[in-house]
C-alpha cells in the first residue's frame, strides 16, 4: 500500500496542486489536505493517519511549528516535512527542533517534492549549512543540560561540521567513505536528537518551574 | 528816667563761690566697674582701657565695662598692675602672681609659677625685651622669653624688697622704686639712693622718666626730680596738693599729672594746678593715673572708681557753687566786668568770678522768674521777668507797676542802637517800644508776625528784627516785613536772632537754622544738613567765627566756613560737633536766649541744670581717631565665632554685627560707616554701633566698618571681617555636577532608548516586509511555478510544454531572487555567519558537482554586517558562482573571505582553463562591479590560472 501524505497549507491553490499531483502518483496517496493544524488534528483522530505530513509554517490559527510539536507528541510515527516559501533558516530550525524531519521550499518543483517525500520515507533528510551551523550551536549551547542519549555522536558531528564547511552530501559521503543515504540517515538522527534535545530542554525548564 | 521804685542795693544775698565744677566724668560700680578701688590703668593698642580693681579686671570701651574674675582664669581677683608688652600681650599682676591675655582669653605662664606667692605691683619690659616684675616683699624678678627667671632682692643690692615701680631711662639704666629707696641697675650694678642722697622720703610709689632722661619720683613726702645727679623736691608748700603721692603720668608736653591721697595736681614745670572733689573728682584718694591717646587724664581712685578729666575749658556752676537756681535763662556782663545771671525763679545773680550775690524779689526785683537780663549803653541792667520789667541803674531798682506797664511777660529787652529807647519783646502782647517813659505797643494787627516775641535784634541798617512764634518780623520806618515758612524759614517758631560778623542774620527756630542776607533768606540748615538737633534756643558766634547753638541735646559747635567749603553732604556733617555733658556741659538741655559771649571771648551757656562757662580757646581738637573693632557677630540671634573669618550657611537670617569705635572723649558721638563689600559699594552712616542684615546670599563678602570721632577724625584702619556665605547644597559644585550628570544620563538614556527603539522598529519593519513578501508575492509565484509543474505533469499539449517549463523556471527565479531579498532584509540574518551559511547553501545548490573549498579564517561569525554590505557581498558571490556554473569548466572553486580590522576581502577563484572573453565583458561582471561600487569596494578580476574575482573594501 502506497504511503499516505497529508497536507496542511492555507493557500488553497498550492495545496490543491500539491495534493492533486501527489495523489496522481502511484507511489503515494494524498487523501487529506487541510487549511489548519486544528483540522488536521481532527482528521488524525478519526481517519487513517498519514505517514508524512507536509506542513506550512504560516497558518491561520495554530502555527505550523506549534502543530508539529502537538502532532509529534501524539503521533510520533508521523514524519513531518515543513513547507516554506523561502529558505528561512530560523523557522526551519525551529521546526526541526519541534520535531520536523525535513523541509521543502514551496517552489520546489512538484517532482522534487515527490522525491523528497520518498527520500524521507526511506530515511533521508536535507540539511543546509545554515541549519547545520544552528545545529552545532544548539548542541554546544545546551551542553550542560544534555544527557548522553541526545548527544551527537562523533560521526554526526563530522557530518554537521562537513555541512558547515559547505560540503555537499556526496562530498561528506566521500570524505568519510559512507553512502549518501547513510549521510541522510545521520542527518535524520540528528533531527531527532534535536527534537529530543529541545524537548528535554523544555522538560528541564518545566521541572525548574521556568515555564 | 522815671523813678518808680528805689531800693538801695547793699544787702543782696551773697554766697562765696566754693569752686567751679570742671568736666570730670566718673565711672564706678553703677556704670559697670567691678569695684571702686582702682589700682592701675592702662590703655591698650586697640584703644581699650584696662582697669585693675581690688576685685576684678575691667576692660572699658568708653561705653561698657567687661569684667574678668578668677573664674575667667585670673590667679586672684585682686588686680594690682597691668602692662601691655611690645608684642601686644597684656600682662596682669595680681596679688598672687601673673596672668597674660592671649587671644581674648586669660592664660597662665607656667614658668612664672614662682611668682604666685607674690603680689605683683609693677610689670615692665625693658628695651631688650626682657620683663621685670616688681613684687611686694619678694624683690624684683627678671624674666626673659628664653625662660630664665631670676629674683633680685636686697642682698643683691636692691634698696628694698617691696618694689613699687620700675622704669628705664634712655641710656638703658633701670630704676626701681622701693619702700626703702631708689635703686638703679646700670651695667649689672645695683646702686641705691635714699634720703641721704637727697630723696625727700624713702617710701617711693611711682617713677616717670622725662624726655630729657631725668627721673620724676613719687614719694610719700612730695615729688622728687632727679636730674644730673641731684634731687629737686616739690612739696605742699610749693603748691602740690598733697605730699603723699601715689601715681605719676606725663602728658604729651612733658607736664606731670600727680595723683595723691588728697586729690590731683597738674605740674607744668613751674606751678601746680590742683583738683579735688570740689572740681568734680569722685574721690580724693588717687591710686593710679593714665594719660590716654586722646589726651585725657584718667584717675583711678580708692573708692570712687574711675575719673576722666577733659580739661579745664569747661567750668560749671550750679546751686552747689552758689547759684540760687539751676534754670539759667540769661547771662550778661556789665562794664565793670561782673556777670549777671538770671534764673527762672531765682532772680538775678551777680558773679564777679569768685562770689555769687543774688538779688530777688526781697531785694526789690519785680519778680524772681526772670526771662532775660541785658545791659544798655549806660551800664544799666534791664531785667525782663514774668511779671514786668526791672531796670537796675547804679545799684537801684526801677520797677514799673501795672498802670505804667500793663504788659507783664517781658521776654527780652534790647536798647536800640541810637540809644533813644528800648525794644521789649513780650510773651503774647507783641512788641513794646519804650521811649521817653512811654510804652508803644505793636501787635499782630499792626503787622507783627506774632504776638509771642522771643528775641529782638537790630541790624546794621537800623532795621529791627523780632523773633516770634509766627516767623520773623523786620521793622523799619514804621513798616513790618514778615518772614515765615513761606519765605523760607524752616519753622515759624523763631527763638533767637544773631547778627554775625559778616552782617548776615541767623535765625534759630524749632526746626533748624535760617540765614538771612541781602533781603532774603538764603539758606536753611536743619537736621537734614547734619544739624544734630533742630531746636535752637540761642545762637552765638565766638571770636574765631564759630557758631554755637544751644539745643535740647547740648551745644552745637558749627563751623560755617567749613560747612560752606566742603562739597559733599557727608563732609558737611563734620562741620557740626555736639558738645554735651560728656564733654563737660553741666546739662544738655539749654534755655531760650541763655547764651552769651563775654568780652574775654568766653561763652556762657545757660541750661536747665546750671551754668557753663566755656573757653573755646582752651578747647583742643581731638585728633586721635577712634580705634574700630568688630565686637560681636550674631546669626539668627546666636553669637557666632568669627575669628579669622566668618562662615555662615545659606539659611542665615538676621546677621548682626556689633562694632565699636573707641573714643573715650566722646563715646556717644562716634559716627560709623559700614559696608558689606561684595554686596554694596556705598558706605552707610550710622551712630548706632550695630548693623543687621536680614539675609546674606551665598558669596564672599567683607564687612568693613570705620569710625569718626566727634571732631571729625576718621579711623585710619577699617575693621573688617571676611565672610563666606556657603552656597546651599543645591548650589554646591558637587551637587550641580551630580545633577548635570543625572541630566546627561537621562538625556543619554532617552537618546539611547529612542535610538534602540528606532532600531528595533526598523528591524521589525524589515521582518514585516520580509514576511509580507514571503507570504503574498512568494506564495503567488510559488503557485504559478507549481501550476506549471502540474500542467507539465498532467501531460498537456506538447506545444505548451516548453512555455510552461519557462513559466516555472521564471517563477522560481523570481522566488529565488525574492528569497535573497527577504534574506538580506530580514534583521535576523545580519551576522557574518548568516552570510557564509547562505553563500555555502547557494554554492551547494548551484555547483553540486564541483569541489568548493572555503577559507573563512579568523572570521567572527557573530559580527553584524550592514544590510547593504551583506546583501551586495552575497550577490557578488552569487554572480561569481553563477559565472562559474555557466561558463567555466573548472572542477574546483576556492572561496576565501577575510575580515580583519575593518576591511574585508572576498576572493572567488576557480581552476578553469583559459580565459573566455564573455567572462570579462559579461553581464555578471558588470553586476559585480556595480554591486562593489555600492559598498565602496574595489573589485579585481584575474585570469592567470582560472578566473579570480577579488573584492576588497571596508566592512565598517
Amino acid at each position: 500500500m502506497a504511503p499516505v501524505v497529508g497536507i496542511v497549507e492555507d493557500n488553497r491553490k498550492i495545496r490543491d496542486l500539491i495534493q492533486r499531483y501527489l495523489d496522481m502518483q502511484e507511489e503515494l496517496r494524498c487523501p487529506v489536505a487541510v487549511d489548519t493544524v486544528e483540522e488536521m488534528l481532527e482528521h488524525l483522530e478519526e481517519h487513517q493517519r498519514p505517514d508524512v505530513i507536509l506542513m506550512d509554517i504560516q497558518l491561520p490559527g495554530m502555527s505550523g511549528i506549534e502543530g508539529i510539536g502537538i502532532i509529534k507528541e501524539k503521533y510520533p510515527e508521523i514524519e513531518i516535512i515543513m513547507l516554506t516559501v523561502y529558505h528561512d533558516s530560523h523557522k526551519i530550525f525551529d521546526s526541526l527542533c519541534a520535531g520536523a524531519s525535513g523541509y521543502l521550499l514551496k517552489h520546489t518543483s512538484l517532482p522534487e517534492i515527490k522525491d523528497s517525500v520518498l527520500k524521507l520515507l526511506k530515511g533521508g533528510a536535507p540539511m543546509s549549512p545554515q541549519i547545520a551551523r544552528k545545529v552545532i550551536n544548539h548542541f554546544q549551547d545546551n551542553a550542560p543540560k544534555r544527557n548522553a542519549d541526545s548527544e551527537l555522536t562523533p560521526r554526526e558531528h563530522d557530518i554537521v561540521n562537513g555541512l558547515v564547511d559547505g560540503l555537499s552530501y556526496k562530498m561528506i559521503a566521500d570524505r568519510y567513505d559512507i553512502s549518501i543515504d547513510t549521510v541522510r540517515a545521520h542527518i535524520r538522527n540528528i533531527y531527532k536528537k534535536l527534537h529530543v534535545n529541545s524537548k528535554a530542554e523544555v522538560i528541564a525548564k518545566s521541572l525548574k518551574g521556568e515555564i | 528816667m522815671k523813678q518808680l521804685f528805689l531800693i538801695l542795693l547793699i544787702v543782696g544775698s551773697g554766697s562765696r563761690c566754693m569752686a567751679q565744677l570742671l568736666p570730670f566724668r566718673s565711672f564706678s560700680i553703677e556704670k559697670g566697674l567691678s569695684q571702686a578701688v582702682v589700682n592701675d590703668l592702662i590703655q591698650d593698642e586697640e584703644g581699650y582701657l584696662w582697669v585693675a580693681t581690688g576685685y576684678g579686671l575691667n576692660r572699658f570701651d568708653g561705653l561698657q565695662f567687661e569684667n574678668y574674675y578668677e573664674e575667667d582664669g585670673l590667679h586672684s581677683n585682686d588686680i594690682r598692675s597691668l602692662f601691655q608688652d611690645s608684642k601686644g600681650r597684656i600682662w596682669i599682676g595680681t596679688s598672687s602672681g601673673l596672668n597674660t591675655i592671649e587671644k581674648d582669653s586669660i592664660v597662665t605662664v607656667p614658668e612664672l609659677a614662682p611668682l604666685e606667692s607674690s603680689a605683683v605691683l609693677e610689670i615692665f619690659e625693658d628695651s631688650r625685651g626682657d620683663f621685670w616684675f616688681a613684687t611686694d616683699g619678694q624683690g624684683v624678678w627678671h624674666y626673659d622669653e628664653r625662660g630664665s627667671l631670676i629674683q633680685y632682692i636686697s642682698v643683691h643690692g636692691l634698696a628694698g624688697n617691696r618694689v613699687r615701680s620700675i622704669s628705664e631711662s634712655t641710656d638703658g639704666t633701670l630704676w626701681f622704686a622701693t619702700r626703702d629707696g631708689l635703686t638703679s641697675l646700670e651695667n649689672g650694678n645695683f646702686r641705691s639712693f635714699t634720703t641721704e642722697d637727697g630723696l625727700p622720703e624713702n617710701k617711693l610709689r611711682d617713677l616717670v622718666i622725662d624726655e630729657d632722661g631725668s627721673l620724676w619720683i613719687a614719694t610719700r613726702n612730695g615729688l622728687s626730680h632727679y636730674a644730673d645727679g641731684t634731687f629737686s623736691n616739690y612739696k605742699e608748700e610749693d603748691g602740690l596738693i598733697n605730699n603723699r603721692i601715689q601715681s605719676l603720668s606725663m602728658d604729651n608736653e612733658g607736664n606731670l599729672w600727680i595723683g595723691t591721697e588728697e586729690g590731683a595736681s597738674y605740674f607744668d614745670g613751674t606751678s601746680f594746678t590742683n583738683y579735688t572733689v570740689e572740681q568734680g573728682l569722685s574721690n580724693d584718694i588717687i591710686y593710679s593715673t593714665l594719660f590716654d591717646r586722646e589726651q585725657n587724664i584718667w584717675f583711678g581712685t580708692f573708692g570712687g572708681g574711675l575719673n576722666a578729666f577733659f580739661g579745664n575749658h569747661f567750668e560749671n556752676y550750679t546751686i552747689e557753687e552758689g547759684l540760687p537756681n539751676n534754670v539759667i535763662t540769661s547771662i550778661t556782663q556789665d562794664q565793670k566786668g561782673n556777670y549777671w545771671i538770671s534764673s527762672y525763679g531765682g532772680g538775678l545773680t551777680r558773679f564777679d568770678g569768685e562770689t555769687f550775690v543774688t538779688f530777688s524779689e526781697n531785694d526789690g526785683l519785680v519778680d524772681n522768674k526772670v526771662y532775660s537780663v541785658t545791659t544798655d549803653s549806660q551800664d544799666r541792667l534791664l531785667v525782663g521777668t514774668r511779671w514786668g520789667l526791672s531796670i537796675i541803674d547804679d545799684n537801684r531798682f526801677y520797677n514799673f507797676d501795672e498802670t505804667e506797664l500793663p504788659y507783664r511777660k517781658i521776654r527780652t529787652v534790647l536798647e536800640s542802637r541810637d540809644q533813644t529807647g528800648y525794644w521789649l519783646g513780650t510773651y503774647g502782647e507783641g512788641v513794646l517800644r519804650f521811649e521817653n517813659n512811654t510804652f508803644t505797643q505793636l501787635l499782630k494787627e499792626d503787622g507783627l508776625a506774632n504776638n509771642m516775641v522771643m528775641a529782638i535784634e537790630e541790624s546794621e541798617d537800623g532795621a529791627c528784627w523780632f523773633a516770634t512764634y509766627g516767623g520773623v518780623s523786620r521793622y523799619k520806618d514804621g513798616e513790618f516785613t514778615n518772614y515765615t515758612i513761606r519765605e523760607g524759614l524752616p519753622n515759624n517758631g523763631v527763638l533767637d536772632i544773631l547778627s554775625d560778623r559778616e552782617g548776615r542774620l541767623w535765625f534759630t527756630t524749632y526746626g533748624g537754622l535760617a540765614v538771612y542776607e541781602n533781603g532774603t533768606i538764603t539758606e536753611t540748615i536743619t537736621t537734614r544738613e547734619g544739624l544734630p538737633d533742630e531746636v535752637g534756643y540761642f545762637i552765638l558766634q565766638d571770636d574765631e567765627g564759630i557758631f554755637w547753638i544751644g539745643t535740647n541735646k547740648g551745644v552745637i559747635r558749627f563751623d560755617y566756613d567749613q560747612y560752606k567749603s566742603v562739597g559733599s553732604p557727608e563732609e558737611q556733617m563734620t562741620a557740626f560737633k555736639l558738645i554735651t555733658q560728656n564733654q563737660g556741659l553741666v546739662a544738655n538741655e539749654m534755655n531760650v536766649g541763655a547764651g552769651f559771649k563775654d568780652r574775654e571771648g568766653n561763652l556762657w551757656f545757660g541750661s536747665v541744670g546750671g551754668l557753663t562757662r566755656f573757653n573755646p580757646g582752651l578747647a583742643r581738637m581731638n585728633d586721635a581717631p577712634p580705634k574700630v573693632h568688630i565686637e560681636n557677630v550674631e546669626v539668627s540671634g546666636e553669637p557666632v565665632e568669627y575669628e579669622g573669618g566668618l562662615k555662615v550657611g545659606s539659611d542665615n537670617h538676621n546677621v548682626r554685627f556689633d562694632f565699636i569705635g573707641i573714643s573715650l572723649s566722646a563715646p556717644n558721638q562716634v559716627v560709623y560707616e559700614y559696608r558689606l563689600k561684595g554686596a554694596e559699594k556705598e558706605w552707610h552712616r550710622t551712630r548706632w554701633p550695630s548693623v543687621r542684615y536680614s539675609t546674606l546670599l551665598p558669596g564672599e563678602y567683607v564687612f568693613q566698618v570705620r569710625a569718626r570721632n566727634s571732631d571729625g577724625f576718621w579711623s585710619v584702619e577699617t575693621a573688617s571681617l571676611n565672610i563666606t556665605v556657603l552656597a546651599p547644597f543645591w548650589m554646591q559644585w558637587w551637587f550641580i555636577l551630580a545633577v548635570l550628570a543625572v541630566i546627561m544620563g537621562i538625556i543619554f538614556f532617552v537618546y539611547h532608548y529612542y535610538r534602540v527603539r528606532k532600531m528595533v522598529e526598523i528591524e521589525r519593519m524589515r521582518v514585516r516586509i520580509a514576511s509580507d513578501l514571503h507570504d503574498d508575492v512568494g506564495s503567488a509565484l510559488t503557485e504559478i511555478a507549481l501550476q506549471s509543474d502540474f500542467l507539465q505533469a498532467t501531460g498537456t499539449d506538447s506545444k505548451l510544454a516548453n512555455p510552461l517549463k519557462q513559466i516555472g523556471i521564471q517563477s522560481r527565479k523570481i522566488v529565488s531572487s525574492l528569497d535573497d531579498i527577504v534574506w538580506s532584509i530580514d534583521a535576523r540574518n545580519d551576522t557574518l555567519g548568516d552570510l557564509t551559511d547562505r553563500m555555502q547553501d547557494y554554492a551547494n545548490n548551484v555547483l553540486p558537482h564541483k569541489e568548493v573549498v572555503y577559507e573563512f579564517d579568523h572570521l567572527d561569525m557573530e559580527e553584524k554586517l550592514t544590510v547593504p554590505l551583506k546583501e551586495n557581498l552575497y550577490l557578488i558571490f552569487k554572480e561569481a558562482i553563477n559565472n562559474i556554473a555557466k561558463h567555466s569548466d573548472a572542477t574546483r572553486v576556492e572561496v576565501i573571505l577575510k575580515n580583519r580590522s575593518g576591511s574585508f576581502d572576498l576572493l572567488i577563484r576557480d581552476n578553469g582553463s583559459g580565459p573566455k572573453p564573455e567572462r570579462k565583458t559579461g553581464h555578471g561582471l558588470r553586476n559585480i562591479k556595480m554591486r562593489a561600487q555600492r559598498i565602496k569596494a574595489n573589485v579585481n578580476f584575474g585570469n592567470e590560472t582560472g578566473f579570480t574575482v577579488h573584492v576588497h573594501g571596508k566592512s565598517r
